[in-house]
């Protein structure tokens, strides 16, 4: 099955990697994934270890977090840093992966063989947002104690599972230290896991698209491309460094869950559409409330969003107009959103 | 795939069929199997219901710490409830979670208006809705003036 030089080779890892280091990747599209796959690892590896780290100090009960964290802010050495670290990853994700599906849309790379990659990227991109928000949650501060009422009342909005979901993500009526340590696990357990099987299937697409053989133009994975990704990476954490270190994020003081006012709060800016759109909305569409309705309608657009190669097998243009125009929806509500 | 049709031993079954047959059985296996572990660990997860509080009377305050026109938010078994001094006078309670998605709303003395932070609902002192996207009219809980103490009856 080896090909005769590489069946000398005194491990398989070495093979697999000498293999890989041989690929030819086009200077278009192969090296645009390239690069946008090299920042999106050097976010995840960033999140992953100062996520670890912060949860070396984090308690997770209503009494405990937000002290905890504050702890970690104020006496640990370098904890700002970590703290600003997985922050700022995790808000540089969203947009790298929001990137890197539009892209992706802008040039069909959903249509067969390539709808596995799409739908990993796209639900990468959604675990990213969920990632963000459940982090938000963690520091129990005035703002976390109202969007886990407030995010629990959308998920209760969904049809069928709503009442449920909302039931297993506080475990009770009201958020509790049962909440606390769900939203734990989601964010550093559950959410982390569905991530890491759409990471390595993008990875085993990856390696299987890659041709061995070169074409005009195409460079070498190693060096060339992994050089460009290595520099272009280098030049994203130096930004992540200094963001980090001049705008550490705010950490709020902890409020009572029966009486923390939403008042003087904005939403995170990666929500500020869906809520414009609450705000917007009447009492009542097509007779049902209006929030159940969007909120159904928004589970739905993203679930056809990640899932649109199976509806659009032929990648027609039409299909490729309106993921576009889905996007530059999301995109322009956003905008619109944070600068009401 | 024409290789596996050369060495089947019963070359006359028709090997695709079969596999498909194979390949169906296997997904139902696992879709059975994955449903069957789902289930039990959906119940595990839903936390037992608590009993809840029966009809009880909790006092928020004295009649004279309430001035017209004004509201404070109580927590009542860890519900808020906004407790309202009329502006002709007079009290009323209303569960303080906007009917739209669950925010604490408050009470807004110069637009004589309960109004909700987060996606602008509005409601009127009597608890209807005036504006925004709320469906409904806050729930109103009785209250009960007893020699001076304002007390708030739930269940």
């Amino acid at each position: 099955m080896e090909p005769p030089d590489e069946a000398a080779d005194p491990t398989p890892i070495r093979a697999l990697l000498r293999r890989l280091a041989g690929v030819h990747v086009s200077r278009g599209d192969g090296l645009t994934f390239v690069l946008l796959a090299a920042v999106a690892t050097l976010l995840m590896a960033v999140e992953a270890v100062t996520g670890v780290l912060l949860a070396l100090y984090y308690r997770p009960t209503t009494a405990d977090a937000n002290d905890s964290v504050r702890f970690v802010v104020t006496e640990v050495e370098y904890g700002g840093l970590v703290r600003s670290l997985h922050y700022w990853g995790a808000q540089s994700l969203i947009v790298v992966l929001g990137a890197a599906v539009a892209w992706a849309a802008l040039r069909r790379a959903y249509r067969a063989p390539h709808a596995l990659a799409w739908i990993s990227a796209v639900t990468l991109a959604v675990l990213a947002v969920a990632e963000a928000f459940t982090g938000s949650l963690l520091p129990w501060s005035h703002r976390s104690v109202v969007d886990a009422q407030l995010s629990s009342s959308l998920a209760a909005q969904l049809p069928l599972v709503g009442p449920l979901l909302r039931g297993l993500m506080l475990g009770g009526p009201q958020p509790n230290d049962l909440s606390l340590v769900r939203i734990l696990g989601l964010h550093a357990g559950a959410l982390p896991m569905v991530a890491s099987i759409c990471i390595g299937a993008l990875g085993l697409h990856a390696a299987g698209c890659a041709p061995r053989h070169p074409s005009a133009g195409s460079l070498l994975l190693s060096p060339h491309a992994a050089l460009r990704a290595a520099a272009l990476a280098a030049v994203v954490a130096i930004a992540l460094l200094a963001l980090s270190s001049l705008l550490p994020p705010h950490l709020g003081a902890s409020a009572e869950a029966a009486r923390a006012s939403a008042a003087g709060l904005r939403p995170s800016w990666y929500l500020a559409f869906v809520h414009q759109m609450l705000s917007a909305a009447p009492p009542r569409m097509i007779g049902l409330p209006s929030a159940r309705v969007l909120v159904t309608a928004t589970a739905l657009g993203v679930a056809t969003l990640a899932l649109f190669p199976l509806f659009d097998r032929r990648a027609s243009r039409a299909g490729q107009v309106a993921v576009l125009v889905a996007l530059a929806a999301i995109v322009g509500g956003t905008i619109r959103a944070l600068l009401h | 795939m024409t290789d596996d049709a050369r060495t089947d031993p019963a070359p006359d079954a028709t090997p695709m069929a079969r596999r498909t047959l194979l390949d169906l059985a296997l997904g139902a296996t696992a879709a059975g199997v994955g449903l069957l572990t789902l289930l039990p660990a959906v119940r595990f997860a839903t936390p037992p219901a608590q009993p809840t509080p029966g009809a009880s009377g909790s006092v928020v305050g004295r009649r004279e710490e309430f001035s017209e026109n004004s509201a404070r938010v109580v927590s009542l078994d860890g519900e808020p409830v906004l407790v309202l001094a009329l502006p002709g006078g007079g009290f009323r309670a209303f569960v303080a979670r906007c009917t739209h998605l669950g925010c604490v709303v408050s009470y807004n003395p110069a637009r004589e208006q309960i109004e909700c932070p987060c996606h602008g609902g509005r409601f009127g002192c009597d608890g209807r809705v005036l504006a925004g996207p709320p469906p409904s009219a806050l729930r109103e809980l009785p209250v009960v003036v007893r020699r001076d103490e304002v007390m708030v009856v739930r269940g």
